[in-house]
């Protein structure tokens, strides 16, 4: 059974199981029956997937990991056939998509499970826009419509994993975009919610531009768009490589054309993954439900652009000479980007108030990490911090909304009941840290999970993120410091840079919401969450404390051997075109910097935040360095800089549009009315007074002069008998 | 003293007038039918009158009562008297239609002054 020739012919199932569930769902809404069973229906369905996708990740550990990754397992449909071959739908499974959907698998149950329990407030408390009346029937549709997006959100992320070519991938990487929209509006009726959802959409969709024209230049290059060829004729292998490579160079530059296309194709990642410039939606994306945060914008859609670099990376690299001390061409970018991305989103991340903003900051810092990590050629390491990053993260997204769900609560509890706040006139802010303090103790199960995943995310050894992060700035050290290729240097510097801030903001935000005196009357009285949602964070922190345990370097001393030498390295070290990635071997150096930067973080944390944590929730000690901190905690004013450049120009231009519209286009449209009608008039004069008058004069003709001559009828018929004799006389005087 | 031709045509001539003068004339519908009678039997009178004089003849062998044979003329064919026969006809059924007229329309118009009947007039 869990032979993967067997397992591998039901792997549709996989994005299927969810699939179903959105219908059973919607049909549900539509038949007046949404509520409980919906949410039963939804984590029915990812725990199907689940499950199912498990089976097949434990079929790919038994095969062997070089041959999976050349020949990988797929299964296509024809879908739109076409002169030379067709386009298909399929189903690839390599290591990289096996890890990948069972990573999302798990997260996204457990997600489920939690959101359940987080959107009851949906169900009980939902209050008609207008009356303001608790809408038990309209609450359990809308609380049903949350499970019926997930639902089709986890079939997008689990469809694009496994898919066999780029535009299914597209297909799926939409079908994501717009449950994102749909899910981060899900409380449209908050203006900042609606806002949000509109930036999320539009500003991804710039990144799907260059994604779309990425996968029409390699379909006009290559000739098809599937990832792996029955007989290698597909874009990440040997075939299709040589061709993008053989396009030589931009003229007059000296960057390659592959290059380009693979920036194309990375546009569509910065946009999805949340890299700078196009960085701006992900912390508004916070609107959403907290769930909605922890799976999308934490844990699987955000981590779909890392996916597909990793998916495409061979048509990276491709651009870049074989030989190793040298990064250049697309991968440079990639790096650059991915660098300057960790290092900024970690400096904002430090001066954010929203629990949640910090977060989100934190996972665009850490998705540059990520991308920072394949731009240096760092694959392995970048896919092992995608998967342990998503489990804590999603755990720390999680038990945020278990904090901010606490605080509410408390909040009804402190002064009289508001309901659910969706009127956003609610002048208290569940999400604002200085409002918390002090959950340590009234939350306890949240705040152990909550600091276990922070261990994780800020690289204290043994948990996850140590691993994965470490062996990131690993790579990048001895590409910088030993092969002395610049680029990589830049990275191994922002990284640990951004390590250290990673460390201080996180602490800060643990020692702001955790410890200390509460510092208000809802932080007092926080409960701690229902059990569906504290047991996922359970069992979340079980991965942030040991997933990157697979991950360990075989050499590295003592732990190595004993963890089996690296199977996850041994799993994921090879693309499909065959190249093999040989693991480091274990540089202490870097290590001890990174575990440095991490304490070094926590301390200075401590420090500024921990030893009294009242004190700075009252007041923030980094308001100290003024004008720098009105920067960072205003985001650089990127927002506001596209507000005054893009979305100016875009105005402007628009009511340009606009003024062309009213004055010169109405104006022509008035004109040839108004000519028209013109025209029109003179016709009908001409009609009414002459073709009219003539007709008329005939008509008067005709009947005054049959009037004239009816005269003669006098009808007296002796009249008519003299005529006829005087006529008879005449005309015997003529014949005669 | 022998009938010339032209004596009937005088006395034809005469009845016409008269008669055309009454039609043309006369007030009353009956004189005005009346008049046309003696129009058409001036008519008739010519008719007759042509074929006596004009009509071309035909010498035949006769036989008389005394078996005797001989030679006669003969006017060649009935054409004037049957015209007369006809005319007397058309004449007598003109009168009754005529007639049933004016009666049909003293009934419904009290008169027969052939001024009021001016129903025609254009």
């Amino acid at each position: 059974m869990s032979d993967l020739n067997t397992i591998g012919q039901f792997a549709w199932l996989i994005p299927t199981f969810t699939a179903v569930a959105f219908v059973l769902i919607l049909l549900q809404i539509w038949s007046g029956r949404g509520g409980r069973s919906s949410a039963y229906t939804a984590i029915a369905g990812i725990g199907a997937s689940a499950v199912l996708s498990l089976l097949v990740f434990v079929g790919v550990l038994r095969e062997d990991p070089e041959h999976l990754a050349t020949e990988p397992f797929m299964r296509s449909w024809p879908w739109a056939p076409m002169g030379t071959g067709s386009l298909d739908f399929g189903i690839l499974i390599d290591p990289l998509a096996a890890v990948t959907v069972a990573m999302v698998g798990i997260v996204c149950t457990m997600i489920f499970i939690y959101a359940s329990a987080y959107m009851e407030g949906e169900f009980t408390a939902y209050r008609d826009l207008r009356s303001g009346e608790v809408d038990h029937a309209l609450g359990a549709a809308r609380y049903a419509r949350f499970f019926a997006y997930v639902s089709l959100f986890a079939t997008g992320m689990l469809g694009f994993v496994l898919s066999s070519n780029l535009l299914q991938s597209l297909v799926f990487w939409e079908i994501m975009g717009l449950c994102s929209f749909l899910l981060i509006g899900f409380w449209y009726y908050k203006p900042q919610a609606a806002d949000a959802a509109k930036k999320a959409f539009l500003t991804t969709r710039i990144g799907d531009l260059f994604f779309f024209s990425g996968i029409m230049a390699i379909w006009a290059v290559v000739g098809t768009v599937d990832f792996v060829g029955a007989d290698g004729g597909g874009i990440l292998q040997g075939g299709a490589l040589e061709r993008l490579s053989a396009l030589g160079d931009v003229p007059g530059t000296v960057f390659p054309w592959a290059g380009v296309i693979a920036l194309l194709i990375f546009g569509g990642a910065v946009g999805k993954s949340a890299q700078f410039p196009l960085h701006v939606w992900l912390p508004d994306a916070m609107e959403g439900p907290t769930p909605v945060s922890a799976m999308i914008h934490a844990a699987t859609m955000v981590s779909a652009g890392v996916f597909l670099i990793a998916r495409m990376y061979p048509v990276f690299s491709s651009a870049t000479p074989a030989t190793p001390g040298e990064i250049t061409g697309g991968m440079f970018i990639v790096a650059g980007i991915g660098a300057f991305t960790a290092l900024f989103a970690a400096t904002i991340a430090v001066a954010q108030y929203d629990i949640k903003r910090v977060l989100a900051f934190s996972t665009i810092s850490q998705l540059g990490y990520m991308v920072m990590a394949l731009g240096i050629g760092a694959y392995v390491a970048a896919v092992f911090h995608l998967i342990t990053h998503a489990f804590f993260k999603a755990l720390l997204f999680l038990g945020s909304g278990s904090v901010i769900h606490g605080v509410e609560h408390g909040s009804h509890h402190g002064h009289d009941s508001h309901g659910h706040d969706q009127h956003g006139h609610d002048p208290f802010d569940p999400q604002d840290m200085r409002n918390m303090g002090g959950l340590g103790s009234r939350m306890p199960v949240t705040y152990v999970t909550f600091l276990a995943g922070t261990l994780a995310l800020t690289g204290i050894p043994v948990f996850a993120g140590f691993w994965s992060k470490d062996e990131i700035l690993a790579e990048a050290f001895h590409k910088g410091v030993g092969l002395h290729i610049s680029i990589a240097l830049f990275v191994w510097l922002a990284g640990t840079a951004a390590a250290f801030l990673t460390a201080f903001y996180m602490s800060r935000q643990v020692f702001m919401v955790f410890s200390g005196q509460p510092s208000t009357k809802a932080a007092e009285h926080a409960p701690e969450s229902a059990p569906a949602m504290i047991y996922p964070l359970a069992f979340l922190s079980i991965f942030a404390v040991g997933l990157g345990l697979v991950g360990v370097p075989s050499d590295f001393p003592w732990l190595g051997e004993r963890l089996g030498g690296n199977p996850f390295h041994h799993l994921l070290g090879y693309l499909p075109t065959g190249a093999h990635f040989e693991g480091l071997t274990f540089d202490a150096l870097p290590a001890a910097i990174s575990i440095g930067a991490a304490v070094g973080g926590w301390a200075l944390g401590y420090m500024l935040y921990g030893k009294d944590a009242s004190a700075a929730r009252a007041r923030d000690p980094l308001q100290a360095l003024g004008g720098i901190w009105l920067t960072l905690n205003r985001k650089y004013f990127v927002d506001e800089i596209y507000d005054a450049t893009f979305i100016k120009a875009a105005t402007s231009f628009a009511s340009l549009n606009a003024l062309f519209d009213s004055r010169v286009v109405d104006g022509a449209v008035n004109g040839a009315a108004w000519s028209g009608g013109l025209l029109s008039r003179i016709n009908g004069w001409v009609d009414a007074t002459i073709v009219d008058g003539t007709v008329n004069l005939v008509g008067y003709l005709n009947t005054e002069g049959a009037r004239l001559l009816s005269l003669l009828q006098n009808g007296r018929i002796q009249s008519y008998l003299v005529v006829v004799f005087f006529g008879l006389l005449a005309l015997a005087y003529i014949v005669s | 003293m022998v009938i010339q031709l032209w004596w009937y045509l005088l006395v034809a001539i005469g009845l016409f007038t008269i008669g055309l003068f009454g039609a043309m004339t006369r007030r009353n519908a009956v004189n005005v039918l009346m008049g046309i009678e003696l129009m058409l039997n001036a008519v008739n009178l010519n008719a007759v009158a042509f074929w006596r004089y004009v009509s071309p003849t035909r010498t035949l062998a006769t036989v008389d009562a005394a078996g005797e044979t001989g030679v006669g003329e003969f006017i060649a064919s009935m054409d004037g008297q049957v015209f007369a026969l006809m005319i007397i006809a058309l004449a007598a059924a003109e009168a009754a239609v005529g007639l049933a007229l004016i009666i049909a329309i003293y009934r419904k118009r009290k008169t027969v002054r052939l001024e009021d009947f001016t129903l025609m007039k254009g």
